[in-house]
């Protein structure tokens, strides 16, 4: 019952604040939106509404997207939405690094467009951290982003999780919040989402919901990915990152799947150039495309890759 | 009853209560002895850890007398025959705060009361002194002494009052310096080439001729509100009321000092004796009341599972322990919205789920990787910067975005010596690898320890998952068999 009130609900947000796509929201049968709307808040815990947020949240705050750099996508989402809740799950478990770098991808365009010094909050369980490993600060600046304006939460469980996500969302430090919690834990419900959906919604904040353990739950978010990692097209070595992007919900158009590069240097998705497909690399690799590995001491005199392949077992 | 603790292999008794004191037993004796003596005597163990912090645990709650409560006052003497801690004393230094009770005699009438209701047996001294408070609690009835008594009081008490170790006092005995006047009226110099400074420093301290330092258990906070209930209360909307109402008095005061609290605490007395504590931190000055009172409740709400009043607090105080000037230049600098708006978030967040879980990222200068980037507590953390990337436009991250603290161990095929991958094992999951590039060798610091030689590769497999891996050991230089690991993953 709940559940549908609020689905009833935000198709009638839909179609109340969203000039961008009117057209794509679903015909409210019948339902005056101020009959909704009550019913909705009732339904989510009171504790939000402090301080006159209800009045801020409900008055469609103005938004504004950003735009992925990807034709196709942008065409379909109108960009990425600020002041609002976007969901990014990985497809398999495999997949949760390239969930965690389509995420940061969007943190990157959200921190390009709030400026260089701008903060960004990455919160997430303590077991995300272990199963899938730390945020790593030389990677981040590989990856475009500016780790030393990086406040990490490492959290106990799910519910410190939402807490200091909820105090994220609010305050008004910081243009991304990366929301990480792991494993499907019951905690993490439509309830808990609408929070902070309704947080989010018109903040100066926008809010990355990153389910890299277990199974997407219900969400309230505008849009749902479903990431994929997907081979580069690098040659012979690793190129820049290619995810296989599935737009699985859209509150704003239509859905459907891509192909998007990220473009490191550029802050900015591309469609990924089509390639003759290469083959494996056989016995050698290709050398470091940047620096190249000091010369040591200990390296044998004879050339490398002239070796028979023989299988290690480790036991 | 007797308690008994191990002594240099042999079991004796530590403790005696009055009754077995009747019968003639003494600490010090050996437990067989004792058992010789009165056959059906009660043996317990001794716990000196359990006593040490009940002892703690009572000075933090004398702490509702004077901020200056302290415990070890014993000086350097150790009992040597029987190194067991006899300093059973407290020590309150209550100038200053007797009036606030009416009086000494009504402070000492009040504890006295308190403490008894708690099943204590306690002996008051109040003296100008250290030493002769001890002398006449330790070994007198208690009581009450006015300055400049010290001298007619303490002559009768036996010498170990002066708080000297066994050796010495023996030592004194077998001249016949049985009594602490036997000490007064000598001739000093001879005493201390016998004996030592000790006896006559001792002396002079228990008579205020030499100063006596004393350290109180926890520092004294600088500011410090309290209020105390004729009826406890109990409920927790109670205590914060008045924790809020404290906090705004303090506030004034800091204010008017010029400073701003870096650490609050609230101390919560329960009426049957016991003492909880809350702290919380703040990560800048701050005299602003509504700040630190949303900090104290924050950490207050999430303790309230283990919010125990029991029969209710009769007494509550809210210090601030850790003060400091107020920094007037993070007002004027530029970004200082943002700068507010985070030290909030940052204090709010961490009253919650902890303090040391808020965390900034620092790089260190090392190549090693796991130790370039650290994870620091943000209250603490100050501003720095990681080095530019230096990979060229269009090239691919040479580092990855995930990072594990621990290697992961994997079963890879590989050709030798030092080429890349070419399918590895990882969480029960096989992977092909498409593309490899590497290896970027890092070896070991050699200034810390032996670790071996590392060569890195970022590797993808068939579906496009990028790695970072690397092989432990050179092969054929530093092992035979070199392993491979999943260090961090790329997105």
């Amino acid at each position: 019952m709940l559940r549908r009130q609020v689905a009833q609900l935000e198709r009638a947000r839909g179609r109340r604040d969203d000039r961008a796509d009117p057209g794509a929201v679903e015909e409210l049968a019948g339902v005056p939106v101020h009959d909704i709307a009550p019913a909705a808040v009732r339904a989510a815990p009171t504790s939000v509404f402090r301080g006159g947020r209800v009045a801020n949240a409900w008055a469609g705050a103005e938004t504004t997207a950003l735009p992925f750099g990807h034709p196709e996508v942008d065409a379909a989402t109108g960009g990425l939405k600020r002041g609002a809740l976007h969901d990014v799950s990985p497809a398999g478990a495999p997949d949760m690094a390239s969930a965690t770098g389509f995420a940061l991808a969007c943190a990157g365009l959200l921190l390009r467009a709030a400026g260089r010094d701008s903060l960004w909050l990455w919160v997430r369980a303590e077991m995300a951290g272990r199963e899938a490993g730390e945020p790593y600060g030389p990677g981040l600046a590989a990856f475009g982003l500016d780790p030393s304006r990086l406040v990490a939460v490492t959290a106990g469980d799910t519910a410190d999780v939402l807490r200091a996500a909820e105090e994220g969302l609010a305050a008004r430090a910081f243009a991304a919040v990366l929301i990480e919690p792991f494993g499907d834990d019951r905690r993490l419900d439509l309830t808990a989402c609408r929070r902070l959906s309704l947080i989010a919604d018109g903040g100066r904040a926008t809010g990355i919901l990153l389910r890299t353990g277990g199974v997407p739950g219900p969400t309230s978010a505008v849009t749902r990915w479903r990431i994929s990692a997907a081979p580069s097209d690098g040659g012979r070595h690793p190129g820049n990152p290619v995810f296989a992007a599935d737009l699985a919900r859209n509150r704003l158009g239509p859905v459907g799947g891509w192909m998007m590069e990220w473009r490191i240097d550029e802050q900015s998705f591309r469609t990924p150039r089509v390639r003759p497909k290469t083959q494996g690399v056989g016995p050698l690799a290709v050398p470091l495309s940047g620096r190249l590995a000091a010369a040591s001491g200990n390296r044998p005199s004879r050339p490398s890759g002239s070796g028979a392949v023989v299988p290690f077992r480790i036991g | 009853m007797v308690l008994t603790a191990k002594h240099r292999s042999a079991v004796r008794l530590a403790h005696v209560d009055e009754q077995a004191v009747r019968l003639g037993l003494q600490p010090g004796l050996g437990l067989a002895d004792a058992r010789a003596r009165v056959p059906g005597l009660d043996v317990r163990a001794a716990d000196p850890e359990a006593d040490a912090a009940f002892l703690d645990r009572l000075c933090d709650w004398a702490q509702r007398y004077t901020p200056l409560a302290g415990r070890r006052i014993g000086t350097s003497s150790v009992d040597l025959e029987f190194p067991y801690p006899e300093d059973f004393t407290l020590v309150l230094d209550i100038a200053g705060c007797a009036h606030l009770f009416g009086g000494e005699e009504a402070l000492a009438a009040d504890m006295a009361q308190r403490l008894e209701r708690q099943g204590m047996t306690v002996v008051i001294a109040i003296a100008s002194t250290i030493g002769a408070a001890h002398a006449l609690a330790a070994f007198g009835r208690g009581g009450r002494l006015q300055a400049g008594e010290e001298r007619r009081a303490l002559a009768g008490l036996p010498m170990a009052a002066l708080r000297l170790d066994a050796m010495t006092v023996d030592a004194l005995a077998r001249v016949g310096l049985k009594r602490i006047g036997d000490l007064m009226d000598g001739p000093r110099a001879p005493l201390t080439a016998r004996f030592g400074r000790t006896p006559l420093i001792q002396l002079d301290r228990a008579l205020g001729l030499a100063d006596e330092a004393f350290s109180p258990r926890l520092p004294v906070a600088p500011y410090c509100a309290e209020r105390r209930f004729f009826e406890p209360i109990a409920r927790q909307e109670d205590v914060r009321a008045v924790a809020l109402s404290l906090i705004g008095a303090l506030a004034e005061r800091l204010e008017a000092a010029g400073e701003g609290a870096l650490r609050l605490r609230l101390s919560l007395w329960r009426v049957d004796g016991a003492l909880a504590h809350v702290e919380a931190g703040l990560s800048r000055p701050s005299r602003e009341a509504t700040v630190m009172q949303d900090i104290l409740c924050r950490r207050l709400d999430s303790l309230a599972e283990d919010f125990d009043a029991g029969y209710g607090f009769d007494c509550v105080t809210v210090a601030v322990t850790e003060a400091s000037r107020r920094d007037a230049e993070v007002l004027s600098l530029a970004g200082a919205d943002t700068a507010l708006e985070l030290t909030r978030f940052v204090d709010r967040v961490g009253a919650r789920i902890g303090r040391g879980r808020v965390r900034r990222l620092k790089f260190y200068a090392s190549h090693i990787p796991e130790r370039a980037s650290r994870a620091v507590p943000a209250h603490v953390a100050e501003e720095g910067s990681f080095p530019a990337s230096d990979v060229l436009p269009g090239d691919p991250p040479e580092r990855p975005i995930r990072l594990f603290a621990q290697p992961e161990l994997v079963e890879a095929m590989a050709s030798v010596p030092d080429g890349p991958p070419l399918r590895f094992r990882w969480r029960r999951v096989t992977h092909e690898v498409k593309r490899a590039e590497g290896p970027e060798r890092i070896a070991g610091e050699w200034w810390r320890q032996e670790a071996p030689t590392r060569d890195y590769f970022r590797v993808e497999d068939a579906e496009g998952r990028r790695f970072w891996m690397f092989r432990e050991g050179l092969f054929q230089v530093e092992t035979t068999h070199p392993r491979w690991f999943v260090h961090g993953l790329f997105a």
